[in-house]
């Protein structure tokens, strides 16, 4: 795969790996870092690239595990500071025209899902992936999958059902 | 669509049995205007879901972040490098530590011994005293040997004791012929 290529195939792809970042790393800026790592892995890879099937399933895997490596490294060091930005974060959102605290409570209930349960949430709801894709994405059986998702639609509606009744008490 | 769809709907999105087609049908009747009351709790959810789906990287976001890799790049080699080379370093100074810090002590000791024999030696009041303690052990040395000669003289003294005691004794032995009741009335008397 030559540059060419690459800009063709691989680097329109910038947005999604973008908001996959940002839905699991939870900060803009860390997520924008991460697209650029994706972007030299794959590239480091380009003699291999056109044996895969799907460059896309193979970018969002390597996002997956790549966000999966920074969380896992951040987890307790950072965690003070990781509140601080996502606060700043949260502000920056509010005075977006279209996000109202309802849909910022959506964020929050995707947000205390799982790891897994989030990227599958994600990848469906948000990128429109079919089953099938994201068990490609994921490493898992389709029907593992099907369940995932579900479960992890019923707590986020569990989660804003009980929001909603906290904020009416 | 009616509210009875959208329910039946709703109930095969919780399940996971929804397909995309489905979903968006959901998401496009949930940024509609009309929604039934009891559907108005689930307009939060799929409004996030395409308002996140529309979110993307511009690149002005990209730029900026080429700029700080490239930064932390510069950073990263210019530690790295220097790095086995320091390494080297390192290890290299601390034998070089080790025995400057022998030298100098030896150095020091030994120092400190010369300038002791030097300070004796130099040390006009020591020397006098040396020579002063020179000549007084002479003096008894040669007190002694005058003293020899007198020892001597009484080891002469002795030779003619020793005489002495052989005629004694061989005066004793003939008193004991001549006079043996003389000679054995002190023995008796013992």
């Amino acid at each position: 795969m030559n540059l060419q290529d690459f800009n063709s195939k691989v680097y329109p792809l910038k947005d999604k790996i973008f908001r996959f970042a940002k839905r699991m790393l939870e900060q803009t800026e860390e997520a924008e870092d991460l697209v650029q790592e994706v972007f030299i892995r794959m590239w480091k890879h380009r003699e291999k690239l056109d044996e895969y099937r799907s460059l896309e399933a193979l970018a969002m895997i390597t996002t997956k595990n790549l966000c999966l490596d920074r969380l896992k490294a951040r987890k307790f060091p950072v965690e003070s500071w990781n509140a601080q930005q996502s606060f700043i974060e949260m502000i920056a959102e509010e005075t977006r025209p279209d996000h109202s605290d309802l849909i910022l409570g959506v964020k929050e209930a995707m947000n205390s899902l799982a790891e897994s349960p989030r990227m599958i949430v994600h990848l469906r709801d948000i990128e429109g992936y079919e089953l099938g894709e994201i068990a490609d994405v994921m490493g898992m059986q389709e029907n593992t999958v099907r369940v995932a998702l579900s479960r992890a639609r019923k707590r986020i509606r569990e989660i804003l059902i009980n929001n909603e009744n906290y904020e009416y008490q | 669509m009616n509210t009875s769809e959208i329910e039946q709907l709703l109930g095969k999105y919780f399940e996971g049995e929804t397909s995309l087609l489905e979903e968006k049908q959901l998401i496009e009747f949930f940024s509609g205007d009309d929604i039934p009351e009891d559907l108005r709790q689930y307009q939060p959810m799929f409004s996030f879901f395409k308002s996140e789906a529309s979110l993307s990287l511009s690149d002005e976001q990209q730029e900026k972040v080429l700029e700080r890799r490239l930064e932390q790049y510069r950073e990263e080699t210019s530690t790295v490098k220097s790095h086995p080379g320091k390494k080297r370093l390192y290890y290299f100074s601390g034998i070089a530590a080790g025995l400057l810090l022998l030298a100098a002590l030896v150095f020091t000791l030994r120092n400190e011994i010369g300038r002791r024999h030097h300070n004796e030696l130099s040390n006009p009041a020591a020397e006098v005293a040396y020579s002063q303690t020179k000549q007084a052990l002479l003096l008894v040395s040669v007190g002694l040997n005058t003293g020899l000669d007198a020892v001597q003289r009484i080891g002469m003294l002795n030779n003619a004791m020793e005489q002495v005691q052989k005629i004694n004794k061989f005066y004793n032995y003939q008193t004991q012929f001549i006079n043996p009741e003389w000679m054995q009335s002190p023995s008796t008397n013992k």
